[in-house]
């Protein structure tokens, strides 16, 4: 998944570079928005905006805080999550970088790895061709909770059609040939 | 890239994306185009330089949808394309994932899970051909038919869903992912490059199908 970077800024030419920079550089999404339309950005991970913005909507910003990063004026001092008008393109970059990855590593820490002992389950009886639902009769959990097990099975393998899926199974040894 | 235009020269648009040459070898546009621009190679083999333009340009950049360009667009012109391209894929691209993978396994100490592998591609081999002699003898010759006569049911043979673009992403992860015992790495290698170079050129071409045979069977329906 991208990250879904919101741009909060009163300043046009500001708001194209940082969302060039997000877009070039960072393989992230920008989505650009103006404080009087925050809902355009409702869901995203990250927000950049200046401290006149950031002033102007503190009921936006306040509870969002730890995931925002402020432009301040230039020489202003650096601290964290604030990027100073002048810093060199390097730093910018670094900066949302760092906080891009920070983000990452907290949205992934519950997916990676092996597969749990629920989705090894669920993968035997996918892989012995059983739909959706009578998975869900087999191991009486909801239709739904299949399919994220799923989703997340596929996420975790890279696996996404059955007969790969199978595929997996059996060179696991999950299920056998015969 | 930004998009290609007439007087774009043809040089630009391999470098750019080298993948591009397989299409336009099915223009009968080789290697060795010198100076020459879109434009230039359009005369000389008699082609459309606005069809020529719209099939490198959906097939370079992710995000064009050519709505205007579209209405003006020839449907024997596509299915002449797309014919091809399925010509490459039967007489090319497939047999070329076949040799390097029977050769991968012939020179692997344990290929247990590489013949397990190999019949997952047998399956989607059959899958693919499948649908290529569907779209020879059924979907090409109706489309052909229905641009000169009243419309019919083509959208439905169109909008099939197939898997066999969730089965390619499969069989190149299952390589880089989860390839496991004492085989030969280069040709392991070789086997993953002619998967993705397939898996490239068939999504690519998804996206042409989705993006201009498909609206235009939807149009040709709604007359």
């Amino acid at each position: 998944m991208n990250t879904k970077v919101a741009i909060l800024v009163s300043d046009t030419l500001r708001e194209i570079g940082l969302a060039h920079i997000i877009n070039e550089y960072l393989g992230a999404k920008p989505v650009c928005a103006t404080c009087n339309n925050t809902a355009a950005v409702e869901g995203c991970d990250i927000f950049i905006t200046d401290a006149a913005t950031f002033a102007g909507i503190p009921d936006f910003f306040m509870p969002r805080r730890a995931k925002t990063i402020i432009i301040t004026p230039c020489g202003s001092p650096v601290r964290d999550n604030h990027i100073p008008c002048d810093t060199s393109i390097d730093s910018v970059i670094s900066i949302i970088g760092d906080k891009i990855k920070q983000n990452k590593a907290l949205s992934d820490s519950n997916k990676s790895g092996t597969l749990s002992s629920r989705e090894i389950d669920v993968l035997r009886l996918v892989a012995t061709g059983l739909s959706n639902k009578e998975i869900a009769d087999r191991l009486n959990i909801s239709t739904n909770t299949v399919m994220t097990h799923r989703k997340n099975i596929s996420s975790k393998l890279g696996i996404r059609s059955v007969s790969g899926l199978s595929l997996f199974a059996i060179m696991n040894g999950y299920i056998s040939t015969q | 890239m930004s998009l290609a235009i007439s007087d774009t020269k043809l040089s630009d648009i391999i470098v750019n994306e080298p993948n591009v040459v397989a299409v336009l070898s099915r223009f009968g546009i080789h290697l060795g185009v010198g100076d020459s621009t879109v434009e230039d190679a359009c005369r000389t083999h008699a082609l459309d330089t606005d069809f020529v333009l719209l099939i490198i340009n959906t097939f370079v950049n992710e995000n064009y949808f050519p709505e205007t360009v579209l209405k003006a667009v020839n449907i024997a012109d596509i299915v002449s394309y797309l014919d091809k391209t399925n010509d490459y894929y039967t007489r090319f691209l497939v047999p070329n994932i076949e040799r390097h993978f029977n050769l991968l396994i012939s020179k692997s100490v344990t290929p247990n899970n590489l013949q397990l592998m190999m019949q997952f591609f047998e399956q989607l081999k059959d899958e693919l051909s499948q649908r290529i002699t569907h779209d020879r003898e059924v979907l090409f010759p109706q489309l052909i038919n229905s641009a000169s006569s009243a419309p019919d049911d083509a959208i439905a043979l169109i909008d099939e869903p197939n898997s066999i673009e969730e089965k390619l992403g499969d069989l190149k992860n299952l390589f880089i992912i989860h390839l496991r015992g004492e085989y030969d790495s280069n040709l392991s290698h070789a086997v993953l490059l002619a998967i993705v170079n397939l898996e490239k050129d068939f999504k690519q071409n998804e996206r042409i199908r989705q993006r201009i045979l498909t609206p235009y069977a939807h149009s040709l329906v709604k007359k």
